[in-house]
């Protein structure tokens, strides 16, 4: 709330910054959200029609990296771990969310602080998902930089992309459950009206 | 009061510039073609003023919600619980408001006469077109009291960052049928977008609310985006009063961190008029208040206003021995009211009135005046102005 002073507040005219596309005509024209073409099959809650494929290794003992990530119907997310001895474990979003749960719950002092599983599945893409579906609580515990917790910085950026665009898939071909529009009808008669 | 005349108008300024679009069109003869040329030391008055402004709206603020002075101040109950979460919840954070001051000129003190946070307009004439105006007439190298499109950047960016676990899209709404308003969100919405949000904009009747899921704007391939963000020029209490199936629905958003709500329900505590009873008891005296109560002023010359009343509406100036000099109508009657120390707004020699405009956005930051009569209403025109 503290106002945040640098004084310099008196500007010259030729200093004074605008944006750019000011002159783009922003209203009514259709400022392309991209819809995605496959919808979910699933019930209405879910508002994504992306979701993402995460490949994990355990490339030392006890030391999960995320390797890859990839964009898939929401319905089909899931993590696929693959551990030192070769053995793989194929998680679904639901056994995600437990698995981080679990961890949360007995062990938060963990949480954000080393490469375990838990972690990879919390600040990868899956983590992301989930934090915008079914835990949205994951959105605060998120609060390490995720880029450590991929094997390098062009997993980690192909993982941004993929988060970007389950970002861009919030739209759902049905109605939102219980949506309602045409409110203040009534209201826009007031003269002087909305605005001070 | 000085001024400098504009050769070009600023009217012929956005059709030359293609902004014509910006403004509306009942909003367009309202700009002035000459600009009040303020000090440099006036100009640093208004920003220390506002600055302090802020700070003592949120000090008394604190105490309406720690003393629970909700019904004083006009607050329907039912925007309590939203009132208390998002002033809690720093991530709901105030994007702007502007300062109505009277004084700051001719060594005239600057006094508050009201906070307009929450659907505060004059956002195109502040931010823009008195840029614009200088810049057009060949004006480069003078400067202007105007960091506003730049602090709202500022203020996008922040709100992105105090919210990271919900999608970076804002909904901006309007209600239908007032241009003026629409111009307005459409240079926040392109300040949102410097900031690095996705936007889009849906009227406000259009709009598609769920309790479960959110925010939705109806696309015209039926189907239907969610917006983590929704911006609202509809000031909370029309919604309090006239929707309160909607209200219902907005605090379960809001208060779950679904949605986030710009500006937030706190500033309606601002915004009532009656909160200027409030900081003239725990500031009596301050050199920028006037004396405010829920009483006419005992033989004093006062201002009587509706405590959520907009632009200008239900104030009526009463004399000393409190016959009525002056009134505007409005359709606010059936609320209570404050009477506020009248004080002489700073004149031209034509006689006419100026009412600084005082925007803050984390800081004071651009300055505008609106010209008219004893009481600046809907009617009064927009001036801008140079520092010289």
């Amino acid at each position: 709330m503290t106002p945040i002073r640098n004084n310099t507040f008196i500007r010259k005219v030729k200093d004074i910054t605008i944006g750019g596309a000011l002159a783009v005509t922003l209203l009514g024209s259709s400022i392309g959200f991209q819809s995605c073409s496959s919808p979910s099959g699933n019930e209405q809650e879910e508002v994504y029609t992306l979701g993402v494929r995460t490949h994990i290794a355990e490339t030392e003992k006890g030391v999960f990296k995320i390797m890859d990530e990839e964009e898939v119907p929401v319905d089909s997310s899931q993590a696929i771990v693959t551990y030192i001895d070769g053995k793989r474990d194929t998680l679904s979003a639901q056994a995600v969310k437990s698995l981080i749960d679990h961890e949360v719950r007995n062990n938060p002092q963990q949480v954000g602080q080393g490469a375990n599983l838990s972690n990879a599945l919390l600040y990868g893409g899956m983590g992301y998902l989930l934090a915008r579906t079914m835990s949205p609580n994951y959105g605060n515990i998120r609060n390490q930089p995720p880029a450590g917790f991929y094997q390098n910085p062009s997993a980690y950026q192909k993982g941004a992309g993929v988060q970007e665009k389950i970002g861009n898939s919030r739209t759902m071909v049905s109605r939102p459950s219980g949506a309602k529009s045409g409110y203040m009808r009534s209201s826009a008669g007031r003269s002087a009206g909305a605005a001070s | 009061m000085k001024f400098i005349p504009l050769a070009k108008a600023p009217d012929e300024v956005l059709n030359l510039e293609g902004w014509e679009w910006m403004l509306g069109q009942d909003t367009l003869p309202y700009l002035v073609n000459e600009m009040v040329v303020v000090r440099a030391a006036e100009a640093e008055q208004y920003y220390e003023a506002t600055n302090s402004l802020y700070e003592m709206y949120c000090e008394a603020a604190q105490q309406v919600i720690d003393q629970k002075r909700y019904k004083e101040l006009g607050i329907p109950p039912e925007l309590v619980p939203m009132i208390e979460h998002t002033w809690e919840n720093e991530n709901h954070w105030h994007l702007y408001g502007r300062f109505d001051l009277s004084g700051g000129l001719d060594r005239s003190p600057i006094k508050l006469i009201e906070f307009n946070a929450d659907t505060a307009t004059c956002i195109p004439e502040t931010a823009i077109i008195q840029w614009a105006s200088l810049k057009a007439n060949g004006l480069e190298n003078t400067e202007q009291f105007n960091t506003l499109y730049e602090k709202l950047v500022n203020n996008f960016i922040n709100l992105k960052s105090k919210n990271r676990d919900k999608e970076p899209a804002i909904l901006f709404t309007t209600m239908a049928g007032y241009p003026e308003d629409d111009a307005n969100v459409a240079v926040l919405s392109e300040a949102a977008v410097s900031a690095g949000f996705e936007v889009d904009f849906s009227y406000m009747e259009e709009v598609e609310f769920s309790e479960e899921e959110g925010v939705f704007k109806a696309n015209a391939d039926g189907t239907f985006t969610r917006f983590d963000f929704w911006f609202k020029l509809v000031p909370w209490e029309y919604i309090a009063w006239d929707e309160p199936e909607l209200l219902r629905i907005l605090t379960h958003l809001v208060t779950r961190e679904k949605t986030v709500i710009i500006n937030p329900a706190y500033t309606l505590l601002f915004q009532s008029k009656a909160i200027l009873k409030v900081l003239w008891e725990m500031y009596p005296y301050h050199p920028l208040l006037l004396n405010t109560s829920d009483k006419p002023l005992y033989m004093r010359k006062n201002v009587e206003k509706v405590i959520l009343g907009r632009e200008g509406a239900n104030i009526q100036i009463l004399s000393s021995d409190g016959a009525v000099l002056e009134a505007r109508g409005g359709e606010y009657a059936e609320q209570r009211t404050v009477f506020q120390e009248y004080t002489d707004f700073v004149k031209d020699p034509s006689g006419r009135h100026y009412q600084a405009g005082v925007f803050f956005a984390g800081e004071a930051c651009g300055l505008g005046y609106r010209r008219g009569g004893e009481i600046i209403d809907n009617t009064a025109q927009f001036c801008g102005h140079l520092i010289g």
